[in-house]
């Protein structure tokens, strides 16, 4: 069976700006893989080249064994998309924005969105433009779910959520199941610790690491014991974080 | 918003109804301007707001992630134009051919070409700069730049090539610069919008846009390419036209005179700014600097033959080569007319079909002054039109109604100082028409003749599907200088002669003068 997302030394430059430098990585299906990295590391970038959001310099990516060049409604109607950068229409009334989607979605379940609607509270005759950032997250997530995507791609979904915002999403939307793959870029180390099964660690548009968690603690083990964290075994991603981000730039200067 | 257009819509077409013949009731004068203006903008901040909703630019809009076929994406946007601008505009247009009395077909036929017209010319390449923008602000920004970039272009091609830049201004056959223009920002705005629909290239298609710009000024059809395609155009290849023009000094003489009277200022130049002849205020503030440089003009008699009565013949261009006796070149230009200019002197009822007139050349002072020393050989490449009278019809002067196929609805009123008569055509009109106020006794005032700007095959819509046509024959002069030999005291049985005239050959002459002095 073909990897639900792949990439093979996918780069994206911004004129001399080196946004991505080859990034290769493969997820297996019913994984949570989470992108990590600090701000300005590619995350994004490797995320809207996967989806064809924008086009790569070099390298390609297949996203559901399809080329991301070549991904068309067919592909879309399988997979999910919430970005905290995702511009809805901010004219639209929260009730109108989802009988828009309807139509859009031959496997739209209208019976989970009812109740995806109902654990968010998400007011129906409020404009988008008038929802706070968090209301508008929890929109995009309960419209990334109601026809059952096979591929939930988040880009940086906690983003500016208070902490029982976060763990209704987790709770609501973030359930892993084997037919659901998620890929995930964040800067919540903590929630990422709790959900992802696979990391890639990215720095400055390059991949540090690519592997399990466990595999990532493995890794890192020197680089931590290094920095004088004893117990490597028992250290949490956002130290293992902070410790590698340190070291990469200590290796760059 | 598709209410406000639709409103528009009916307002301007129920000011058009209402100025049609006579209208002279100036609030409604001033509203059919207003909603003619608020028309283009209203239909141009719909159709930005249709591909608005869903902005090709960037890559954070929710759309691109949905399972939309950018096909069906582009063809329910400009099918939702079609049915709020297009459908509504159809169904008030048809209303007011029909109730101008037109037949059902042929107002069908024409609204539709009408509709299309807009649809094409206008509404998608509004639909195409907006597919290059996120938003009616930065839409705002490009299009003036785009301007700039326009206004630009033509001041540095009036400034290089002074009148030659666009050798088909001012002519009958400037439609074919225009329709050239049409089909150029046609292709370049479809090329936008299938770059922004299909690969989302936003940055070529706006590079696309500011080549389109500057290609609009400096794509031009030469003069030569342009006439030959309104020969064939209008089927006038191989058909050889009798005309033929001589020089004749014997019956007449050669005069010479400073064009004084084009002499001109800076409020000129600004004038023509103000019209975006560019080329024309660049002209002015050259004459305005270098005073001494103001052409001389001289009246050459020519003897016309060939031309029967029932014909109108028009210059389109003439281009003068001034030659010394060896053969050296001294001085080559072009003398155009602002529209095909009819010869001043007709043959009138006299049955001649031979005439003598006199044909004006202007030559710039500084080479006249250089090349009247010694004899020279003119030569005068004219670009002419022959018209054919194609119809003609009588209509009480006093308050008739009559219609035509020619010129469709004709109407007369008569004033304290003159008879108007109006003419409502569906769709396109005759190139020249002209009116003739005739008494019981047969005499008649002078001929009135109006003819298009150019010689366009077609009907060129916006707003409305009917040609106005109209002339305002004097019967009476209020400063008391001018007498008619028909006047209001027997207009119950006077009648208006309606003659309408059809291009009939477009063909070249030489006329070589060899050697000419040239007058003091």
């Amino acid at each position: 069976m073909p990897p639900v997302i792949e990439t093979h030394e996918l780069s994206k430059t911004y004129g001399r700006f080196s946004a991505l430098h080859g990034l290769s990585i493969s997820l297996p299906d019913g994984g949570v893989f989470a992108l990590i990295g600090a701000s300005g590391s590619g995350k994004t970038t490797a995320i809207k080249l996967l989806l064809n959001l924008t086009t790569p310099t070099r390298g390609s990516a297949t996203l559901l064994g399809v080329d991301s060049r070549a991904i068309g409604p067919a592909v879309l109607a399988r997979v999910g998309y919430v970005s905290e950068n995702q511009a809805l229409p901010p004219r639209l009334r929260v009730d109108e924005f989802f009988k828009y989607l309807r139509a859009c979605y031959v496997r739209w379940d209208r019976g989970l969105e009812d109740t995806l609607r109902g654990q968010l509270q998400l007011p129906p005759e409020r404009r988008i433009c008038e929802l706070s950032h968090g209301m508008r997250l929890k929109m995009a997530l309960a419209c990334a779910l109601p026809f059952h995507p096979e591929v939930l791609v988040l880009d940086e979904p906690f983003s500016g959520l208070d902490a029982v915002a976060r763990e209704e999403i987790i709770d609501v939307f973030l359930k892993p199941t084997r037919d659901l793959t998620i890929l995930i870029s964040s800067h919540e180390l903590e929630e990422i610790e709790r959900l992802a099964t696979h990391v890639a660690f990215l720095h400055e548009g390059r991949v540090l690491f690519h592997g399990s968690l466990a595999a990532l603690r493995e890794y890192a083990r020197p680089v931590l014991l290094a920095a004088g964290h004893d117990d490597a075994e028992s250290s949490s991603l956002r130290a293992i974080f902070i410790a590698m981000v340190r070291a990469a730039t200590q290796d760059r200067t | 918003m598709v209410a406000f257009v639709t409103a528009i819509q009916i307002g301007l077409e129920w000011a058009s109804f209402k100025l049609a013949f006579f209208g002279v009731d100036s609030a409604t004068v001033e509203l059919f301007r207003l909603l003619n203006l608020a028309w283009f903008a209203a239909i141009a901040a719909l159709a930005v707001a249709v591909v608005d909703q869903d902005p090709l630019p960037g890559a954070d809009q929710d759309w691109l992630i949905r399972p939309l076929s950018r096909s069906d994406l582009l063809l329910a946007k400009l099918l939702f134009v079609l049915l709020t601008v297009s459908l509504p505009m159809f169904v008030l247009n048809l209303t007011h051919a029909l109730a101008m009395g037109f037949p059902l077909l042929l107002s069908l036929e024409t609204v539709l070409y009408k509709e299309l017209y807009v649809f094409v010319c206008l509404i998608v390449p509004v639909l195409a700069l907006a597919a290059t923008t996120r938003n009616m602000t930065e839409l705002t920004v490009f299009g003036a730049a785009l301007i700039v970039v326009y206004a630009i272009c033509l001041s540095l091609s009036a400034i290089l090539f002074g009148a030659a830049r666009c050798p088909t201004c001012g002519t009958g056959v400037s439609w074919l610069q225009h329709a050239l223009q049409h089909a150029g920002i046609l292709c370049g705005a479809v090329a936008i919008l299938i770059l922004q629909y299909y690969w989302r290239q936003t940055t070529f298609a706006r590079v696309l846009a500011v080549f389109g710009a500057v290609a609009l000024v400096f794509a031009q059809l030469p003069w030569n390419t342009a006439f030959a395609i309104q020969r064939w155009v209008s089927g006038s290849i191989g058909v050889p036209s009798a005309v033929t023009i001589d020089f004749n000094l014997k019956e007449s003489s050669l005069e010479g005179r400073s064009d004084k009277a084009r002499q001109v200022g800076a409020w000129q130049a600004t004038r023509a700014l103000l019209h975006a002849n560019v080329d024309e205020a660049a002209q002015y503030l050259r004459r305005r600097a270098h005073p001494e440089d103001a052409a001389v003009v001289i009246d050459l008699p020519v003897r016309i033959s060939g031309e029967s009565l029932d014909e109108l013949l028009l210059i389109d261009r003439s281009e003068v080569h001034l030659l010394a006796v060896n053969g050296r070149p001294l001085y080559r230009g072009t003398n155009v007319a602002e529209a095909p200019d009819p010869l001043a002197s007709h043959p009138g009822e006299t049955g001649n079909t031979s005439w003598l007139t006199s044909l004006t050349v202007g030559i710039p002072a500084t080479i006249y002054r250089d090349a009247k020393s010694a004899p020279v050989i003119l030569q005068m490449d004219y670009s002419l039109t022959l018209l054919r009278l194609l119809a003609q019809h009588k209509m009480a002067a006093l308050d008739s109604e009559l219609r035509t196929p020619e010129l469709g609805l004709c109407a007369t009123k008569v004033s304290q100082d003159n008879v108007a008569v109006r003419c409502n055509q569906l769709g396109w009109a005759p190139f020249c028409y002209s009116a003739t106020l005739y008494g019981p006794n047969g005499r008649h005032n002078p001929e009135v003749l109006i003819c298009a700007q150019d010689y366009k095959p077609y009907f060129l819509p916006l707003t409305g599907v009917l040609t106005v046509l109209g002339a305002d024959l004097p019967i009476r002069d209020p400063f008391g200088l001018a007498h008619y030999a028909v006047d209001g005291s027997e207009l119950g049985r006077s009648y208006v002669l309606l003659k309408t005239y059809a291009v009939s050959d477009h063909f070249t002459r030489k006329l070589v003068v060899s050697p000419l002095q040239l007058p003091e």
